[in-house]
C-alpha cells in the first residue's frame, strides 16, 4: 500500500461534492435569479390601461403572478446562496481532507526512510 | 354614433400584446431552470436546489398560463367589441368561429346564436344605462333566452310600437344576414344599425322610465302585446282599405242600379261591407306569422289604407257633387 492509500485510510473518507460545480451552478442560479427578478418587473409592468372590471381583474392577476415569481425568485436566491455557501465550507473540508493526507503520507514516508537508515 | 361600445378595444388589444411579451420573456427564464443545477452538491443542498428549482419552474409555467389566458380574454374582448360596434374584421370574425360552436356570428348560425354568443363573451353596453355603468349585455338583455330571443325579433323585424307616452318607431324592416353565406360587411351594417336602433329605442322609451330603458322598450312590444297589437293594426288598416274600396265599388254599383240614391245606400253597404270583409282579412293577414313578423309593412299598410281611404273620400265626395 502506498503512504498515500494509507493516509488516505488514516484521514478518512473525502467529502463528497464538487465545490467548483456547485460554485459554478450557484452562479448560473444566481444569474437566473437577476433574470426572473427583471421579468417579474415587466410582468408587474405590462398592466392594460383603460378602465372596467375586465381589465381590473386582469391588472390584479397580473399583479398577483408578479409577486409569485418573485417569490419564486426569493426562493431560488436563498437556495444559490446555499449552494454556494454549501460549495465554500465543502471546498474548505475538502482542502482540509487534501492537506491531512498530504501531511500523513509525508509523515508516513519520513518515518519509512527513518526506520530504513537506522535498519542499513 | 351613440349606440358605440365605448369600451377602449385598442387598449385590450395593446393590453393583450404586453401579456404575451411578458409571457415569452419569461420563457427563457424556463429554459435555464433544470434539474442540473443541483449537479455537484451534497445530497441535503441539492434537495433544496432542486425544491426551489422546481418551485420556479411551476411560477413560471403558472404565470405564463395565466398571461396567456388573460391575453385571450382580452384579445376576445376586443375582437367581440369590434364586431359589436359593427368595425369587425374577417379576421375577426374567423377569430370568433374558432371560439366554439356558439361563440361567434358565423355562416349557418342563428341570429339567436349571434346574439347568444355576444353575450357570452360579456359583452358590455356602457352607454344603455343611467349611469353609463357597463353591463354585461347578457345582463342588460334580460339574460332570459325569451327576452334575447325576443330581442333578435326585434333586431330581425320591424319595430311598431304604440304605447301612451311612446311614439309610433317606423324603421325599415332589418334583414339581420341569416344566410349561410355571411357577408361580413353586411353583417357589420346590421350590428351598427342594431345599435343605431338601440339608440332610438331608448329615446323613445324615456317616458317608461329611467332604468332599464331597453328591457321596458322590449316588454313594451312582449309577444301577446305584439301580437295583439299587429292584429289591431292590421283589422283597422284592412277595415280602412276595405271601407274605401267597398265604398267606392258600392257607389258605383247603386249608381247605376239606383242611380243617386242608391249609390249612397251602395256606398253605405259597400263600405260597411267592405271594412267587414278587409278587417277580417286585415286580422288574418296580421296574423299571419311572416306579415306579423314584418310589422313595418303593416305601417306601410296602414298608410296605403288612410290613403285609400282619403282618395276614396274624396272619389265619393266627387260622386256626390256630380250626382247633385
Amino acid at each position: 500500500m502506498s503512504f498515500h492509500a494509507q493516509a488516505m485510510a488514516m484521514c478518512g473518507a473525502k467529502p463528497p461534492g464538487n465545490p467548483d460545480l456547485m460554485i459554478e451552478n450557484a452562479g448560473r442560479i444566481l444569474s437566473i435569479v437577476a433574470e426572473l427578478e427583471s421579468q417579474a418587473s415587466a410582468v408587474a409592468g405590462a398592466k392594460v390601461a383603460g378602465a372596467g372590471a375586465a381589465v381590473s381583474a386582469a391588472n390584479a392577476g397580473t399583479a398577483s403572478d408578479a409577486a409569485k415569481l418573485r417569490s419564486a425568485a426569493s426562493a431560488l436566491q436563498s437556495a444559490g446562496s446555499s449552494l454556494r455557501s454549501a460549495a465554500a465550507k465543502l471546498k474548505t473540508e475538502q482542502d482540509a481532507w487534501e492537506r491531512c493526507v498530504k501531511t500523513r503520507a509525508g509523515q508516513l514516508e519520513h518515518e519509512f526512510r527513518r526506520a530504513q537508515a537506522a535498519g542499513s | 354614433m351613440s349606440g358605440r361600445i365605448s369600451v377602449d378595444d385598442a387598449a385590450f388589444d395593446g393590453g393583450a400584446r404586453k401579456l404575451r411579451s411578458a409571457k415569452s420573456g419569461l420563457a427563457s427564464v424556463q429554459g435555464q431552470l433544470n434539474d442540473g443545477l443541483a449537479a455537484g452538491a451534497p445530497p441535503a443542498v441539492s434537495g433544496q436546489v432542486r425544491a426551489a428549482v422546481a418551485s420556479a419552474r411551476a411560477a413560471v409555467a403558472g404565470a405564463q398560463r395565466r398571461l396567456e389566458t388573460r391575453a385571450a380574454e382580452l384579445t376576445r374582448r376586443a375582437v367581440a367589441t369590434r364586431v359589436a360596434n359593427g368595425e369587425g374584421t374577417e379576421r375577426d370574425y374567423a377569430a370568433m368561429l374558432k371560439w366554439g360552436p356558439t361563440a361567434g356570428p358565423g355562416p349557418g348560425r342563428s341570429l339567436e346564436d349571434r346574439l347568444r354568443a355576444l353575450g357570452e363573451l360579456g359583452l358590455v353596453v356602457p352607454d344603455y344605462t343611467p349611469g353609463g355603468q357597463p353591463v354585461p349585455m347578457k345582463d342588460w338583455m334580460g339574460g332570459s333566452e325569451k327576452l334575447l330571443l325576443k330581442w333578435a325579433e326585434i333586431w330581425n323585424t320591424h319595430t311598431f310600437m304604440r304605447k301612451p307616452g311612446v311614439k309610433a318607431l317606423g324603421i325599415s324592416r332589418r334583414k339581420a344576414v341569416l344566410s349561410s353565406q355571411v357577408n361580413w360587411a353586411n353583417l357589420n351594417r346590421e350590428i351598427k344599425s342594431h345599435q343605431a336602433l338601440v339608440s332610438k329605442l331608448n329615446r323613445f322609451a324615456q317616458p317608461l322610465g329611467p332604468a332599464g330603458k331597453v328591457i321596458d322598450v322590449i316588454s313594451v312590444v312582449s309577444a301577446k302585446g305584439t301580437r295583439e297589437r299587429t292584429t289591431a293594426i292590421g283589422a283597422a288598416g284592412g277595415g280602412m282599405a276595405g271601407l274605401a274600396v267597398g265604398a267606392k265599388g258600392g257607389a258605383a254599383i247603386g249608381l247605376m242600379v239606383g242611380g243617386p240614391m242608391g249609390a249612397i245606400i251602395g256606398a253605405g253597404l259597400g263600405g260597411a261591407i267592405g271594412a267587414t270583409i278587409g278587417g277580417a282579412l286585415g286580422k288574418k293577414i296580421a296574423n299571419w306569422k311572416p306579415v306579423r313578423a314584418v310589422a313595418d309593412t303593416i305601417s306601410d299598410g296602414i298608410d296605403g289604407g288612410k290613403k285609400a281611404v282619403s282618395s276614396a273620400t274624396s272619389n265619393v265626395k266627387k260622386a256626390w257633387k256630380k250626382l247633385f
